[in-house]
């Protein structure tokens, strides 16, 4: 055992909500310690291979599944968390899914709400996508989308003068991403936040009904000690809080459940020519649907080949017309029937399974709504003059003629017929609302039967966002930081950014 | 309602754990036999300066990647293939999923037996093709699962400069369209527009 660490605030994880609260506290005074299960890594050690990229920022080097192992579930695991991983997509919460939040006891009054995100888009600086850095495909996808009879929209994202290498997906090794490692966590540590990486929390200290601090584990060498600390903030995403709430043995009958995500999975489509849509964002333009989204993502080649379909040769024969492809991917919201939980292995040998296990079946509505979203994402590409188009169906088709788009829904009977079937936006699992029942955390971001812990990440949404979560969960955190600290967050000042971001040496960069 | 169930881990695991306890005498039996066998597989892998696999997952990986890539390259491509994933897999063993894939991939060494074959290292090329094509390539349940090794030979077979760019690729420095705006990288000199406008000024 090393010696206890004592402080105000112990804070785990590192992403979009942990970062929040870390910068905001840590800017009032209070003695701040974050704690981040992977490593950090900062821009200029990103290196360009996709492989090693994977297995150092993705969780489990992104062979996170649930118990059936037909749907990936991909999450960031380094300080910054999956900020570091996403596209840079901020969207605001959707009114509608708000209001549904509010009927469900988790009521995010509006102008307060609106304040939080207006302070979180300028520290990250949210703004539209430079059309410069649009990839060839963005235009095509614009044209069939109005060819369909919908309409293609451009994201606000958090770049600073993205370069437009493709690769967002892998951090941002020119350092444009201002993401929670190149933001809140270095602001937070300028006024004083302890960031301790590679360090593992088994369980909450509870003492006397009051949460104490965390047992940690140093993964680097398996050395254990504790985190003292007057308030816990848990903002270790929808998988990890839940994980460490059932593993502390608080609200058991609560925490886990409700688990809901985005899903979906990518559409790949061969243009007569090259198209070289590698050059330029991967994400440039989205469609909305009736009840979907379909947003353009180019991969580089690794992560292309990885969610092509098809085997062998003919694999290898696609993947030779790598200059004519891209792809675009669907997100389906889901109903909240998921569940995290600790299965009977780490009962019988803990060591081997100390994770928590996600158990998920697309429901039936859901998963009709995921085949007509991947059949107009087919006819969109053909509308946009594609040759022919790979819908991700387990039985590997070519669709070459708008009438062939109707053969799709007929090979997705279940989620075992997506190829690359998964999800970036897992929600839920310590879900807010004001029904004790049901709910893990009260709609002041505080978990049930214990005082000063709180929960402040992706897993108090009662119900899936829709759209690209980022920008929520940095909001919802902002707005946590009101019952956490007791005091309005104020907006950061931009003497507070600018030295950070002045001092960052992006790698590649020739001046 | 959900969608159809079709194969559950847990079960498997369960099943899996159920056979090991099973044939507990029999690794009794044959515990010198397989502990020497990993003593110096562990020996091996230290000469052989591999980070998370021993001698012989290295060779299954390379056997299966011949098989599953079907592009007829030189062996060499096989075995940096495999190479690859051995020091991918070294990116993230803290992960306590870590272990699942060295498990897998010893699975996928004995799978061709339970099809009558032998193991996938000695048995003919054309053969283990054979086993990939009716086993991996189209099953569901437990050969499905296995057929997730193609995800990792895919991710280490094109994590390769030189094939990327065979195919076209082109990373973000040998690039040069003059209508896309300046390349390489220019200097971050402002982090967004507002800001600059806060600022007063481009520092």
């Amino acid at each position: 055992m090393r010696p206890d660490i004592e402080t105000d605030i112990l804070v785990i994880g590192s992403g979009a909500g942990g970062g929040v609260v870390a910068y905001h506290l840590a800017r009032r005074g209070e003695r701040v310690v974050v704690l981040e299960r992977g490593p950090r890594v900062e821009s200029a050690d990103m290196g360009s291979s996709e492989m090693r990229s994977i297995g150092t920022l993705y969780k489990d080097g992104g062979s996170q599944t649930n118990t059936d192992g037909d749907m990936f579930v991909l999450q960031g695991s380094c300080v910054g968390g999956s900020t570091v991983l996403t596209n840079g997509v901020c969207f605001r919460l959707p009114e509608d899914v708000r209001r549904a939040w509010a009927n469900q006891g988790f009521e995010m009054p509006p102008e307060p709400f609106a304040r939080s995100f207006a302070r979180v888009e300028r520290a990250i600086g949210v703004e539209p996508l430079d059309p410069r850095r649009l990839n060839s495909a963005a235009e095509l996808m614009r044209r069939g989308a109005l060819a369909w009879g919908g309409e293609a929209h451009g994201f606000a994202k958090n770049f600073a003068q993205c370069v437009g290498c493709g690769a967002c997906n892998l951090g941002c090794r020119y350092g444009r991403k201002l993401d929670s490692l190149t933001t809140w966590i270095p602001m937070a540590e300028a006024h004083g936040a302890l960031v301790l990486a590679l360090c593992s929390v088994d369980r909450i200290l509870v003492e006397k009904g009051r949460a104490a601090g965390g047992e940690v584990r140093d993964l680097r060498d398996g050395t254990r000690f504790r985190v003292r600390a007057r308030r816990t903030v848990l903002a270790a995403g929808a998988v990890g809080t839940p994980e460490i709430l059932l593993k502390s043995g608080l609200a058991p009958e609560t925490a886990g459940r409700r688990t809901s995500f985005n899903v979906g999975s990518l559409v790949a489509a061969e243009f007569a020519d090259d198209i070289d849509a590698f050059e330029g964002d991967q994400m440039g333009v989205h469609i909305a649907g009736d009840g979907w989204l379909a947003e353009q993502d180019h991969n580089p080649p690794t992560a292309f080949a990885m969610t092509l379909p098809g085997w062998y040769d003919r694999h290898a024969s696609d993947m030779n017309r790598y200059r004519r492809l891209t792809a675009a991917g669907v997100l389906v919201p889901t109903q909240d029937t998921g569940q995290v939980f600790l299965g009977i292995g780490r009962r019988l040998m803990p060591r081997l399974f100390d994770h928590a296990e996600i158990k998920f079946r697309l429901p039936r509505a859901d998963l009709s709504k995921l085949a007509e979203a991947l059949t107009a994402l087919c006819r969109i590409f053909l509308a946009a003059g594609a040759v022919r188009v790979l819908p991700p169906t387990g039985r590997a088709i070519e669709v070459r003629r708008m009438e062939d788009c109707d053969r799709i829904a007929g090979l997705i009977r279940s989620q075992a017929d997506v190829t690359g079937f998964g999800s970036a936006h897992p929600m839920g699992g310590a879900v807010a609302g004001d029904d004790p029942r049901r709910t893990t955390v009260d709609p002041s971001f505080a978990v049930r039967g214990v005082v000063d812990l709180f929960v402040a990440d992706a897993s108090v949404f009662p119900a899936s966002t829709r759209v690209n979560p980022q920008l929520t969960v940095m909001a919802v955190a902002d707005a946590a930081v009101r019952s956490i600290g007791g005091f309005e967050p104020e907006p950061v000042p931009v003497e507070d950014l600018v030295p950070i971001l002045r001092s960052r040496t992006p790698a590649g960069v020739r001046t | 309602m959900t969608s159809e169930r079709s194969f559950s881990i847990d079960f498997f695991v369960a099943k899996a754990a159920a056979m090991i306890v099973a044939a507990t005498p029999l690794w009794i039996a044959t515990s010198p036999l397989w502990i020497a066998f990993v003593r110096r597989q562990r020996r091996l892998a230290v000469t052989q300066g591999l980070r998370s696999l021993m001698p012989v997952q290295i060779r299954t990986l390379a056997r299966y990647a011949e098989a599953m890539m079907g592009t007829g390259e030189p062996q060499e491509v096989w075995d940096r293939v495999a190479l690859r994933i051995d020091r991918f897999l070294a990116t993230h063993r803290t992960s306590p999923r870590a272990w699942r894939v060295p498990m897998m991939i010893l699975a996928l060494e004995i799978a061709p037996i339970f099809t009558g074959r032998l193991p996938a290292s000695w048995i003919s090329r054309r053969s283990l093709r054979c086993f990939v094509i009716t086993r991996l390539s189209t099953a569901t349940g437990v050969w499905g699962r296995l057929a997730i090794t193609r995800q990792l030979i895919r991710m280490a077979y094109y994590d390769d400069p030189v094939l990327q760019a065979r195919i076209g690729y082109l990373p973000l420095e040998c690039r040069s369209n003059p209508a896309r705006g300046p390349r390489p990288t220019p200097k971050l000199s402002l982090p967004t527009e507002s800001h600059a406008r806060l600022v007063g000024a481009n520092f």
